[in-house]
C-alpha cells in the first residue's frame, strides 16, 4: 500500500470564510488543512469548519467536500 | 471511450424545487463513483448511471431504472450528514442541500472499485486537485493553488459510521 496524500480538495471561491464540510469515504483517513492535521475520520464522519479562498484539504483516502455559500 | 452523462431535462424538471436556480453538472462516466458519504443534511438524492443497478442509502436499497443507457433513482427521504451510500454500479449523484435548497454534485471514490484498493485509487487521484465552491466549475485537472493563510482550530467532526 502506498502512503502519502492521494486526494486533495481546493477551495476555489470563498472570499469570506464560509461553512465547509469534508466527509471521508474510508476508515482511518487522516485529513489535513493547509498541511496541518485537523482530524482522522472514519467512513461517514464529517469535518466541519470555516473555509476560505485557497484552502487546501488533503487526505490519504477518498474524501468529499462542499461549502455552503447561501441560505435561501 | 469518454462518455459524459447529463441529467435529462425531464428529470431536472421533476426535481425542481424552491431555489431560484437549478443546475445539473455534466460528469464523465469514467469519474462516476460507487461509494459516497453525504457531507451535509439533505432533502433528497438523485442517482444516474449508464447501466442498471442498485444503490444503498443508509441501508435502504433503491433500483436504478430506465433504459437506453440512462438509469435513474431518486431517494426522497431527507437525511443527515454522514450517510454512507454504496452502489452496485458507478453512478453520477447529487443531493439537495437542506440548508440552502441548492443542488450539489456528489463525488465519491471516483471510479475506484473496490474502495479499499488504495493503489488503484492513488493511480486515479494522485496529483489531482478537486475544486469545489459556489458556482465554480468542477475541473479534474492538476492545479497549483497558491495557499493563503492557514486556518486551524475551527473545525470539528461529526457523522456516523452506520452503513
Amino acid at each position: 500500500m502506498n502512503s502519502g496524500v492521494f486526494c486533495r480538495l481546493f477551495v476555489a471561491r470563498a472570499a469570506t470564510p464560509l461553512p465547509g464540510y469534508v466527509a471521508s469515504i474510508v476508515d482511518g483517513n487522516e485529513l489535513s488543512l493547509n498541511g496541518a492535521v485537523v482530524a482522522t475520520l472514519n467512513a461517514g464522519e464529517v469535518w466541519t469548519g470555516e473555509v476560505t479562498n485557497g484552502d487546501l484539504f488533503s487526505a490519504a483516502g477518498p474524501i468529499y467536500g462542499a461549502e455552503t455559500s447561501s441560505v435561501s | 471511450m469518454l462518455k459524459v452523462i447529463i441529467l435529462p431535462r425531464q428529470a431536472r424538471d421533476k426535481h425542481r424545487e424552491s431555489s431560484t436556480q437549478n443546475k445539473s453538472d455534466a460528469f464523465s462516466c469514467s469519474l462516476f463513483s460507487t461509494e459516497f458519504v453525504t457531507a451535509s443534511s439533505y432533502e433528497f438524492l438523485v442517482f444516474v448511471s449508464d447501466e442498471p443497478g442498485t444503490v444503498v442509502v443508509g441501508g435502504a436499497a433503491v433500483e436504478l431504472v430506465g433504459g437506453q443507457g440512462v438509469y435513474k433513482a431518486r431517494v426522497g427521504q431527507a437525511g443527515e450528514a454522514g450517510v454512507r451510500i454504496s452502489s452496485s454500479v458507478p453512478v453520477w449523484a447529487m443531493l439537495e442541500d437542506a440548508a440552502t435548497n441548492e443542488e450539489q454534485l456528489l463525488f465519491g471514490n471516483l471510479g475506484s472499485d473496490p474502495v479499499v484498493d488504495i493503489d488503484r485509487f492513488s493511480y486515479r487521484c494522485d496529483e489531482t486537485a478537486l475544486i469545489f465552491g459556489g458556482d465554480a466549475p468542477f475541473p479534474f485537472g492538476t492545479r497549483s493553488p497558491s495557499l493563503q493563510s492557514a486556518q486551524t482550530g475551527s473545525g470539528h467532526t461529526e457523522g456516523n459510521t452506520q452503513h
